[in-house]
C-alpha cells in the first residue's frame, strides 16, 4: 500500500497531469472475441466491413492537432486487412505524428487473414508508418483469468511472443495493464514479472481502468483509487524507467495529483473518434 | 487488529415543523436498525421534540441536557483553513464562542475549502493530528471529495468519514477491503459498533487457485 504522503507541504506536490491529444480511428467494432471486458463485444449493429473511406486530411481540419494518432479495431472475418495497412500508409504520409495502435490480438488475427508470418506482417506494418505497436490485448497475462473472462483471445504466450517479434524488428510496443475491482495486487504483479523480460522494448505501459461501460463487466464496481495507486506503485517498482500513461476518463483534479504523485506520466485524450 | 473504518449514517434535518422533522427522524433511524446521527437544525429546538434516549441526535440550537452542534467558518486558531462543526455533550460556553480546543469537543468534523489543494490539505491535517493528540478526526465528505477523502483516509489511522450517504456505502467498503481494514456502522450513541460484512470478491476463486 501507499503509505508516503504527498509531500511535507504544498511545495513539489504535483500539479495535474500532462495531455497526449491522441484522435483515435476505429476500424471496426464488431469482435467475435466477445471478451466480457470490452465495449466492442456487445457492438454487433455495424456492417462488418470497411464502409467508409479512409479518413485524410480533411476529416480532421476542424480539430485541434493531435500528439498522436490511434488505430484499434476488432476481429472478425470481414476485415479488409490490405486496406487498414493503407490507411495507416495515408495517415502516415498526412500527419507527422506518431501513429500508434493495433493489439497483439489483431496482428495474430491479420496475419492469418493475410496468411504472412508474424515477422512479414509487423515489417508491412513498420514499412506503413506504425511507430508503436499496442498495447491492446494485454489485459492481465493469466491465463485462468483469460480463459475466465477472454476465452477467444490469444492466451498470453502468443500475446508475449508477438511483441518480442516486433521488439526483434525495431518496433517500440507499448505494455498494458488492466486494473479492475475484481483483481488482487498479487495477479497484477504476476502480469507485471510477465512483462518483465521484454521491458526493454516497451516504449510506455498503459493501465486501463475498467470503468462501468457497455460490456458484460459493467455490473461491476469500478476500481477504487487506492487500488489504481497501487497498481501504479506496483508498475513504477519493477519498471522505473518506463513511461505509464492512462486514459483521461473521468479524474478528478485531487485524483491526478494523487496519480502523478504515484509515478503516472501522461493522460491520453481522445479528441475525436474516427469510425473507418 | 487495524483501525476501523467507520460508517456513519448522518441526517441533516431542518424544518418549520418539528414534528415532521421528528417524523424523518425516526424513519432514517428505522432504515438503520436504530443506528444513524441526525442533526437538527437551526428551526428545530431540542424541547419541541423527544428524541428516544437510545438514538443519536445534535441540536444546533443549544440546550443544556442535549447534544449541541456548533459551527465556525474561520477556525484559524486552531491551524485549520476552513469550516469546522463540532459537537459537544454538556453546552458550558455560550453558543458564538470559537472552539478553543479540540481535544475538549466530542466530534469534531473538518470542512475543506473549496480552493485548497489536496497537498495543502494534507500537510494541514498532518500538523492538526501531531499537535493534537485526538483519537478520531471526521472530515466532511461533500467538501472534501471522495478522491482527498479516500487518500487521506488510506494515511491517517484517525480520520474518519461524515456524510457517506447509503447509495455510496460501496465505495467505503471497497476502501475497507482494500485496506484490509474492518468497516463498522457506528454513531454516537450506541456503545457496540455493528461490523459491516464484506461482498465476496468476483473471481476469489483464481486467486485461490493461484
Amino acid at each position: 500500500m501507499i503509505t508516503a504522503p504527498l509531500s511535507g507541504s504544498n511545495r513539489g506536490v504535483p500539479g495535474p497531469l500532462p495531455v497526449l491529444d491522441v484522435i483515435r480511428v476505429v476500424t471496426t467494432r464488431d469482435c467475435f472475441a466477445g471478451c466480457d471486458f470490452c465495449d466492442f463485444s456487445r457492438r454487433r449493429s455495424r456492417p462488418e466491413t470497411l464502409t467508409q473511406p479512409i479518413p485524410t486530411r480533411r476529416d480532421f481540419l476542424s480539430l485541434p492537432r493531435p500528439d498522436w494518432l490511434r488505430i484499434s479495431g476488432g476481429l472478425n472475418a470481414m476485415s479488409q486487412w490490405d486496406d487498414i495497412l493503407a490507411m495507416i500508409s495515408s495517415l502516415s504520409e498526412q500527419f507527422s505524428v506518431p501513429v500508434q495502435g493495433l493489439s497483439a490480438p489483431e496482428i495474430d488475427w491479420a496475419s492469418q487473414v493475410l496468411g504472412i508470418s508474424l515477422a512479414q506482417l509487423l515489417d508491412r506494418l513498420k514499412q506503413a508508418g506504425l511507430s508503436v505497436l499496442g498495447p491492446g490485448g494485454a489485459d492481465v497475462l493469466d491465463d485462468g483469468l483469460r480463459t475466465e473472462l477472454a476465452h477467444w483471445r490469444i492466451d498470453s504466450a502468443r500475446w508475449i511472443e508477438i511483441h518480442r517479434i516486433a521488439h526483434a524488428r525495431k518496433i517500440p510496443t507499448a505494455a498494458g495493464m488492466m486494473v479492475a475491482d475484481f483483481l488482487s495486487l498479487d495477479l497484477m504483479d504476476r502480469h507485471l514479472s510477465r512483462l518483465a523480460p521484454l521491458a526493454a522494448g516497451f516504449h510506455h505501459l498503459e493501465l486501463k481502468v475498467l470503468r462501468p461501460n457497455n460490456h458484460p463487466l459493467s455490473r461491476l464496481a469500478p476500481p477504487g483509487l487506492l487500488q489504481i495507486l497501487d497498481a501504479v506503485r506496483a508498475i513504477k517498482d519493477r519498471f522505473p524507467d518506463l513511461p505509464i500513461f492512462m486514459r483521461q476518463g473521468a479524474f478528478s483534479p485531487d485524483a491526478q495529483v494523487l496519480l502523478r504523485s504515484a509515478g503516472v506520466d501522461r493522460l491520453v485524450r481522445t479528441l475525436k473518434v474516427v469510425e473507418a | 487488529m487495524s483501525v476501523p473504518i467507520v460508517w456513519f449514517p448522518r441526517l441533516r434535518v431542518d424544518s418549520a415543523s418539528p414534528q415532521w422533522a421528528l417524523r424523518l427522524a425516526e424513519s432514517f433511524w428505522d432504515r438503520h436498525e436504530g443506528y444513524g446521527h441526525v442533526v437538527f437544525g437551526e428551526s428545530v429546538s431540542p424541547r419541541a421534540i423527544r428524541v428516544p434516549p437510545d438514538r443519536s441526535a445534535a441540536f444546533m440550537v443549544p440546550e443544556p441536557g442535549f447534544r449541541h452542534r456548533r459551527r465556525d467558518d474561520s477556525p484559524k486558531h486552531i491551524g485549520w483553513a476552513g469550516t469546522v462543526e463540532w459537537e459537544v455533550v454538556d453546552v458550558t460556553s455560550a453558543p458564538g464562542d470559537p472552539l478553543e480546543n479540540p481535544l475538549d469537543c466530542d466530534r469534531l468534523v473538518l470542512h475543506r475549502r473549496p480552493d485548497l489543494p489536496l497537498g495543502r490539505l494534507e500537510s494541514m491535517l498532518s500538523d492538526l493530528l501531531t499537535e493534537v493528540p485526538i483519537s478520531r478526526i471526521w472530515l466532511d465528505l461533500t467538501s472534501t471529495g471522495w478522491d482527498a477523502a479516500t487518500w487521506l483516509l488510506s494515511r491517517f489511522p484517525q480520520v474518519q468519514l461524515e456524510g457517506v450517504a447509503d447509495h455510496e456505502l460501496w465505495r467505503l467498503m471497497q476502501i475497507a477491503q482494500w485496506l484490509n481494514r474492518p468497516l463498522w456502522l457506528q454513531d454516537a450513541v450506541h456503545p457496540n459498533p455493528r461490523e459491516i460484512p464484506q461482498f465476496p470478491r468476483y473471481l476469489n476463486h483464481l486467486e485461490e487457485g493461484g
